[in-house]
């Protein structure tokens, strides 16, 4: 097909907008939409066009968990989130004794860095995520996350997991050089917990390149390999340097 | 009127917001993404669940939007001077993903009986500072025949294909297709002039 004509793009923008672009000729559409300025034009002024018919629609509150889910797929949390970033005094005046040489232009544009810095600077060092262990059919099950010390681990368990009384999910790092697998504790069925690592431990995440879940008996595995079947590997993410 | 003036204030300042608080997202305020949701997270949320009909599947989406929004947020020129209409094409673009991959599971049948009336008639909340557009959109939409509005209509707030529009409204596909084409060139005549 001929992208070449205006009045063609014209269309062709409107029913994408519209939604009844569709099977490949709609993927078609968004890589000539990456590519072009004029398609990208076309585009916004169809959605600006439309926008109206979506201030239709009754509004609905999202449940609760929606909000939580973004906090946990973006690494923020609700602390953070929470929290405003308060300006130091301090800070700002020697920033400001120091540059009111400057135009009120350059002025505008540090205070502006200055703010974003200090919204970076002033949030508590949030967790990493490492891991996220999800199965193609259930989506998510337990999101791991460690503190920048590598020192503890925080695990959530999301709606998605079966709880399971006869018995136990146990996590296991897997060290990158093939050696046996180290425990490094049971894994929630709902809700939050942390894991405090020890020695052994650490240094088994520290090299191991994936986890892997296990199938126990309550409690855990008792001989300190796994003994169930292994029901989930996951890549970890190495920690970044605070 | 005074209330359509009201209206038209609080909707100002609802732009001005949405637009001040993606600025603040490409800061990496992670506080302006959480104020930002509380914003328009109902109105992105009532959008997806007309398009995708199952409350997990507008769920799910709801939040990959605003993981793309959280992205995407450095991009000022895509959205400046129109933060909803930014979010609300970031959303059904989607939502209409979903489908494609999902109607194939999805039943038009457990869809709710077609509602497409204005369903938020007394919502003083609007969209953005695009009180003057809706107006206009109304009105250009008003001037459509009765078949191409209710097929534009179908396909914009349901997602619905144009097969889909020709079994729900019992029309052949090709009579369909030239409805919404005439329907939307219509509309930019209109709404151009």
């Amino acid at each position: 097909m001929k992208y070449d004509n205006r009045e063609l793009i014209e269309q062709l923008a409107a029913q994408y907008v519209l939604g009844t672009l569709r099977g490949r000729a709609r993927g078609r559409f968004e890589r000539l939409l990456d590519a072009s300025a004029d398609v990208q034009t076309a585009v916004r002024r169809w959605e600006d066009r439309l926008i109206g018919m979506a201030a239709r629609v009754a509004v609905q509150a999202p449940p609760k968990h929606v909000w939580q889910g973004i906090e946990r797929r973006l690494g923020i949390t609700a602390a953070a989130a929470t929290q405003v970033a308060t300006p130091r005094r301090g800070f700002f005046a020697e920033l400001f004794g120091s540059r009111l040489g400057l135009g009120a232009l350059a002025t505008a544009a540090v205070f502006v860095l200055a703010v974003g810095m200090l919204i970076q600077t002033n949030r508590p060092a949030p967790l990493q995520t490492i891991a996220v262990i999800a199965q193609k059919e259930q989506g998510e099950l337990w999101l791991l996350r460690s503190t920048k010390d590598g020192q503890r681990i925080v695990v959530e368990a999301t709606a998605r997991v079966t709880p399971d009384a006869a018995h136990a999910f146990e996590l296991w790092a897997l060290p990158a050089s093939g050696a046996a697998p180290v425990s490094l504790g049971v894994l929630p069925t709902n809700g939050t917990i942390t894991l405090a690592l020890n020695a052994t431990q650490r240094a088994a995440l520290g090299t191991a390149g994936k986890v892997a879940v296990s199938l126990e008996p309550p409690g855990g595995s008792p001989t300190g390999a796994p003994t169930g079947p292994v029901l989930h590997v996951a890549d970890l993410t190495k920690l970044q340097a605070a | 009127m005074s209330a359509s003036v009201d209206t038209m204030t609080e909707s100002a300042a609802y732009a001005s917001e949405v637009e001040t608080l993606l600025g603040r997202c490409a800061l990496r305020d992670s506080k302006a993404l959480n104020q930002l949701y509380q914003l328009v997270a109902p109105r992105l949320f009532g959008v997806l669940l007309k398009l995708l009909r199952r409350r997990a599947l507008a769920e799910e989406a709801l939040q990959d939007v605003i993981v793309k929004v959280w992205q995407r947020a450095g991009q000022f020129e895509a959205y400046r001077g129109r933060g909803m209409a930014w979010l609300v094409s970031i959303a059904r673009n989607r939502a209409i993903d979903m489908l494609r991959s999902q109607r194939n599971y999805v039943s038009i049948d457990e869809a709710a009986p077609a509602d497409l009336a204005d369903d938020s008639a007394n919502d003083a909340m609007e969209m953005s500072g695009t009180d003057k557009m809706r107006t206009a959109l109304n009105r250009c939409l008003g001037g459509l025949s009765d078949q191409q509005r209710e097929c534009i209509t179908l396909a914009y707030v349901k997602g619905y294909s144009h097969d889909e529009i020709a079994r729900s409204v019992g029309s052949p596909l090709g009579t369909v297709k030239s409805w919404v084409r005439r329907g939307l060139s219509s509309l930019k005549r209109c709404l151009d002039s």
